[in-house]
């Protein structure tokens, strides 16, 4: 009987706490649901931000408003919008470069400290017209063009490079690595033009790459596939699979880094009579030399954006490993060896280099 | 009760406090060689095991109640037991606590943590409610369940690993051993000290079972810890409140039905505590009412210890505050989790010669 | 024939006559059997008067003699069941099996039940041929068949059968111990053979099986379950249940092992989804919209624009219509059956998403999760699923996914705690020693 009285009890407490909740859940009808959000500098205020909000089969709404803080600036937004705003489908940050001079540190921190934002969101730099950038529409769903136009599923090329919120804030935190981050501006057919990527030291923005320099940085982080190269006039070649071999030393001068890389390549396109051997050397030629300029710029820049801190993390000691990026890196000597192996020329056949030297008709019969 | 399913609850249990008092300590409590810690705590806990199923296993058919009730007399009993209640009191509402604060950050952010925590709390209470029995049976649904998710948000996040982050993974000078966070990982070693409170005849476990039990739960201690360190890398993963979490988040499938897959992290842990603070409570409660109040239906006692419970809940204030408790509880916890087993092997050991005599 | 005016009614026959002085069926009257003269006492409906003596004729006349210690109540019990009471000019009183007029079922198909590949027959309401047809299907001595009779007022055959060394023990003294001890209480429907058993009143999940096929029962058997007929029922109970039963049909031990294997996955995946799936779409629609892939999210909030209510409301009106319709279709002869479908389903689905009253998503969960409930294995098991789905939704709705979870722990802590004749629900096999004790 008391039993049973007690449980009559917690019965109806619970049902009475239950009634009385029903905390302001709001349909998902109710909410904007923003993909993009461009942080900038505001033309009275420290940040302007600018949320584009896709609307299925229609046009994205685009809200805008200035502020001392992020979250002041989308909390205005959110007075003024007829929805709630909800921060958890963003997908693209963008920030302005002007921005990124002085620092994303603090625009990282909000990002993975707001426990609305998924930190797997994509970063990137707007290297142009922010606003123009911003207000720049193609399709209509653009929510899935700016998301594509980075995963790895759909339109990215180891042409671009991609960081993610968490990636930014672990290097930013990192003893052993810096970042890069991709720079974009408005597309003229497409939605975005990808314009090369900014090399951070710290949280700051001292330098960029090209996109070439873009795709030995992935290909030097082991991001390939698809990459292709332009050996020289007509000649270029796919990159099939990139074995990247890191020896390092410790010389009394500091850390020496001995790079090798094995290119496996197919030929896409190459003049007539030009030998498989000449595609080769030229190739390994040109790449180490483009690999060396690019290295060059990274290390003048004093980032390091190739994370190579943590190539000589298994060999150092705690002390080393903090005095990295201010002792060590700027000391490091870099040399790059890379060697190419082209596998086929997919629907022509290989010719040996004697045939090759051999006269057309010759050739021509055999054919 | 049989041999799969106490190892199931025993599997459970850990696993619930791995994630609620693990990752986060283990990573602020050291910067390297991490895996020394981790494998420090769980030798120090098979050697308890050890002293605790040796010494029980002198007394068939008899809880620690039972033994230490004959054996000592009852105030003997109140003072190395009741120290014990306030361990697993301290523990639940820890655990609760953090439990609800992650929901809270991830699931329900406009839900006041009272609710939270009062639909926590009915569910421990049903399952205090029914016995050990009822939740040892339990265990094995939940794992059916929970497991899944688990294995899920932690595999998942192998697409994200930095390898180089694992160094330096030799630490010569233990350092961890001068941080106070890494006694607070003592406290996981209570999920043991639930054997104690089964019968003899229906304990079928020996102890090679438990440490092979014990062997996964390592690798599960290990990869709670690895996973984010290998994410983050040291220098950030010791800045987060929930590394496990956060790792989960750092992942977009484009296979996965559903987007944020931190829910799932949050979902498998707080699931998992439910369970262990329902033994918890029942331990509690049937310590206390064995020691104090035979007399009195269990079932009052239940109720009463889990409105207690909500209380200590509600008026934990912060996060800070809850880290302050949790090393005043780890104090505590030395004291059952080392005392306690060295005490029943003892007691054992005395019997054993009294018989023999 | 007006019997009340013959004063030749000794004491006894009074005493016969009065408990069925209202029933309009029961008739006495004097009849020869050979060449002497006897008094019958019988009912009508149930006694066929003249074939029984055409018979009692060709037998010569030799009919067993009653015994003198029969009380009167006997005697109207012995006439309720259906015996003819005869009287001879000394005042000896016999007992005969009558022939009965013909108004018990032949054996036909199963009519709730739907076997594929298997044994068509299936039980009648007679208890004895119940039996029989259960004695053909298992030929061996083991099967123990215990015949029971409860009811003071209204009494009631039942029999209890087990296989003998596969049955547990404990589990058939259990149930024989309850039977015995509530041996004065009346079954007419199965609540009351429950009661009697001490089941729980308020389960939220059938706790015996209950089957139209002597083959179903014959698994049962084998399985360790003691078997209880009512007479009248035309369907075997099983006990106790072990949560196997909600996905395990006893039919698919006719099949291949990897298809019953892929036939019960899909079931136990269906009851997941019959339970999670309404709770799911207030989860994802309301409270944690997080979850849904944002391509999904934009087009779900597309498709909710502009409906009027909260998603909860929303679902539950829906959910009730859903509901009906099951009843109704349920309920009606199978010529109309096939039209409230289509008015139901597909009209009415139609016109309520056209009309913008609910989302076209809620329509495609709420289908699935119809269809999810009837892909388990039983009746009554999709009421307890269909009923526990409601505590999935109002837990959704108030706590997200974290409700959506906690109904799930309460559900499992409840099946943990159940316990059937000292079988924990939660085991995998009423006889096996895997997971109960």
């Amino acid at each position: 009987m008391k039993v049973g009285f007690a449980r009559t009890c917690t019965l109806t407490l619970s049902l009475v706490l239950l009634l009385t909740g029903c905390w302001d859940t709001k349909d998902i009808n109710k909410h904007y649901l923003p993909a993009v959000m461009g942080i900038g500098k505001g033309d009275s205020q420290k940040y302007k931000v600018i949320l584009q909000i896709p609307i299925a089969n229609e046009k994205t709404q685009i809200l805008e408003k200035e502020a001392e803080s992020i979250s002041k600036a989308i909390d205005l937004i959110r007075t003024d919008s007829e929805k709630s705003i909800d921060l958890v489908h963003l997908r693209l940050m963008l920030i302005d470069i002007q921005l990124a001079q002085d620092g994303i540190g603090d625009i990282i921190n909000f990002a993975v400290r707001a426990n609305d934002i998924s930190i797997k969101g994509l970063v990137s730099i707007v290297d142009g017209d922010f606003d123009k950038t911003l207000y720049h529409q193609i399709s209509p769903t653009p929510e899935v063009s700016s998301y594509d136009f980075f995963s790895e599923e759909a339109g990215w090329t180891p042409n671009q490079s991609i960081l993610r919120i968490w990636e930014a804030y672990r290097n930013q935190e990192s003893l052993s690595e810096d970042m890069g981050i991709p720079m974009l501006k408005d597309g003229k057919q497409t939605l975005f033009t990808f314009k090369g990527t900014a090399v951070m030291r710290k949280d700051r923005l001292v330098g960029s790459l090209n996109q070439e320099e873009t795709l030995l940085y992935n290909l030097f982080k082991g991001k390939y596939t698809g990459g292709t190269i332009e050996v020289a006039k007509n000649t270029s070649v796919l990159i099939e699979h990139a074995k990247v071999n890191h020896h390092t030393k410790w010389t009394e001068q500091g850390p020496f880094l001995q790079t090798d890389i094995q290119l496996n390549v197919v030929v896409t396109e190459s003049p007539h009579g030009k030998s498989a051997d000449i595609i080769e050397k030229d190739l390994s030629e040109k790449l180490s030399k483009q690999f060396d300029q690019t290295w060059k710029k990274i290390h003048s820049l004093k980032a390091d954006a190739l994370g190579i801190g943590l190539i000589f993390r298994p060999q150092s000691k705690e002390e080393k490993i903090k005095e990295w990026k201010t002792v060590w890196f700027p000391k490091l000597v870099q040399k790059i060896d890379v060697k190419v192996n082209i596998l086929n020329e997919i629907y022509f056949k290989e010719k040996s280099s004697k045939q090759n030297e051999g006269d057309m008709l010759k050739r021509g019969t055999k054919l | 009760m049989n041999k799969y399913l106490l190892l199931t609850i025993f599997l459970l249990l850990h696993l619930a406090a791995i994630f609620t008092f693990f990752p986060d300590r283990i990573i602020a409590s050291t910067s390297k060689g991490h895996w020394e810690a981790i494998t420090l705590i769980f030798m120090l806990e098979i050697v308890f095991i050890w002293f605790y199923m040796n010494g029980l296993s002198k007394f068939p058919g008899e809880t620690i109640v039972d033994i230490c009730l004959r054996t000592i007399g009852r105030w003997g009993a109140c003072v190395l037991l009741l120290p014990l209640v306030v361990f697993l009191m301290g523990q639940m509402v820890l655990l609760i606590y953090y439990q609800t604060s992650q929901i809270r950050a991830v699931l329900l952010q406009s839900t006041p943590t009272a609710a939270t925590t009062f639909l926590f709390l009915v569910l421990c209470f049903y399952g205090a409610w029914k016995g050990l029995a009822a939740l040892i049976h339990a265990s094995i649904g939940l794992f059916v369940l929970f497991i899944p998710f688990i294995l899920f948000s932690m595999l998942i996040g192998i697409k994200n690993f930095n390898f180089n982050y694992i160094f330096p993974v030799w630490d010569g000078t233990f350092s961890f051993l001068h941080h106070a966070d890494f006694y607070i990982c003592f406290t996981i070693l209570s999920s043991f000290l639930f054997l104690g409170m089964i019968p003899q005849k229906e304990r079928p476990v020996r102890f090679g079972r438990l440490a092979v039990g014990l062997g996964v739960v390592y690798v599960f201690g290990m990869g709670s810890v690895y996973i984010p360190l290998l994410v983050f890398g040291q220098e950030s993963a010791v800045l987060l409140q929930y590394p496990m979490l956060m790792a989960s988040d750092t992942i977009d499938l484009e296979w996965v039905v559903f987007d944020w897959l931190p829910s799932f992290s949050v979902v498998s842990s707080s699931g998992l505590a439910v369970l262990m603070a329902s033994v918890l409570l029942w331990m509690s409660s049937s310590l206390l009412h064995q020691l104090l109040v035979p007399k009195l239906n269990i079932k009052w006692m239940v109720s009463m210890l889990s409105l207690l419970v909500y209380i200590l809940c509600l008026f934990i204030p912060n996060i800070e505050v809850m880290n302050r408790y949790l090393q005043l509880n780890a104090f505590v916890s030395l004291f059952c989790v080392i005392g306690l087993p060295m005490m029943i092997f003892i007691l054992g050991r005395w019997r054993g010669k009294k018989v023999s005599t | 024939m007006d019997v009340r005016n013959d004063q030749s009614l000794s004491d006894l026959e009074l005493q016969i006559i009065t408990p069925f002085e209202h029933s309009s069926d029961f008739v006495y009257k004097s009849v020869f059997i050979g060449r002497e003269r006897f008094m019958a006492y019988y009912l009508e409906s149930l006694v066929d008067l003249s074939k029984t003596l055409s018979v009692m004729n060709t037998a010569d006349g030799v009919m067993e003699q009653g015994d003198s210690a029969i009380v009167i109540t006997d005697i109207s019990k012995a006439i309720l069941q259906g015996k003819l009471i005869l009287f001879n000019a000394e005042g000896l009183m016999g007992i005969t099996d009558a022939e009965s007029p013909d108004i018990s079922r032949q054996i036909t198909l199963p009519a709730s039940e739907n076997p594929l590949q298997s044994a068509f027959d299936s039980y009648t309401e007679d208890i004895d041929k119940n039996i029989g047809l259960l004695r053909k299907k298992i030929v061996t001595s083991k099967l123990v068949i215990e015949h029971k009779t409860t009811g003071t007022e209204v009494s009631k055959k039942l029999a209890i059968m087990y296989l003998h060394g596969i049955a547990p023990d404990k589990v058939v003294q259990a149930i024989r111990t309850k039977l015995e001890k509530n041996s004065h209480k009346e079954i007419t429907t199965v609540r009351d053979l429950l009661a009697i058993l001490g089941h729980p009143k308020f389960a939220l999940t059938p706790t015996y099986l209950s089957s139209e096929l002597p083959g179903d029962t014959v698994q049962n058997l084998r399985d360790g379950k003691v078997i209880i007929l009512i007479d009248q029922f035309s369907f075997a109970f099983a006990f106790p249940t072990v949560i196997r039963d909600l996905w395990a049909s006893k039919l698919d031990e006719n099949y291949p092992y990897l298809f019953q294997l892929f036939i019960r996955s899909i079931r136990a995946v269906g009851t997941l989804f019959a339970l999670t799936l309404p709770g799911l779409y207030i989860v994802l629609n309301s409270v944690n919209p997080e979850l849904l892939r944002i391509q999904l999210a934009i087009a779900v909030a597309k498709s909710r624009e502009g409906i009027p209510y909260p998603s909860l409301i929303e679902l539950l009106l829906v959910m009730l219509l859903l509901e009906m319709i099951i009843e109704a279709t349920i309920r009606l002869p199978k010529n109309i059956g096939p039209t409230i479908t289509m008015i139901g389903g597909i009209l009415l689905g139609q016109a309520i998403v056209q009309a913008k009253l609910v989302s076209n998503l809620l329509i495609i969960i709420l289908v699935a999760s119809a269809i999810a409930n009837f892909v388990l294995s039983g009746y009554l098991n999709m009421i307890g699923i269909r009923l526990y789905k409601y505590v999935v939704i109002f837990a959704s709705s108030f706590f997200g996914i974290w409700g959506l979870e906690a109904a799930m722990i309460w559900l499992i802590y409840y099946f943990a705690s159940l316990q059937i004749h000292t079988v924990p629900y939660l085991s995998l096999s009423v006889k096996g020693k895997s997971l109960d004790e």
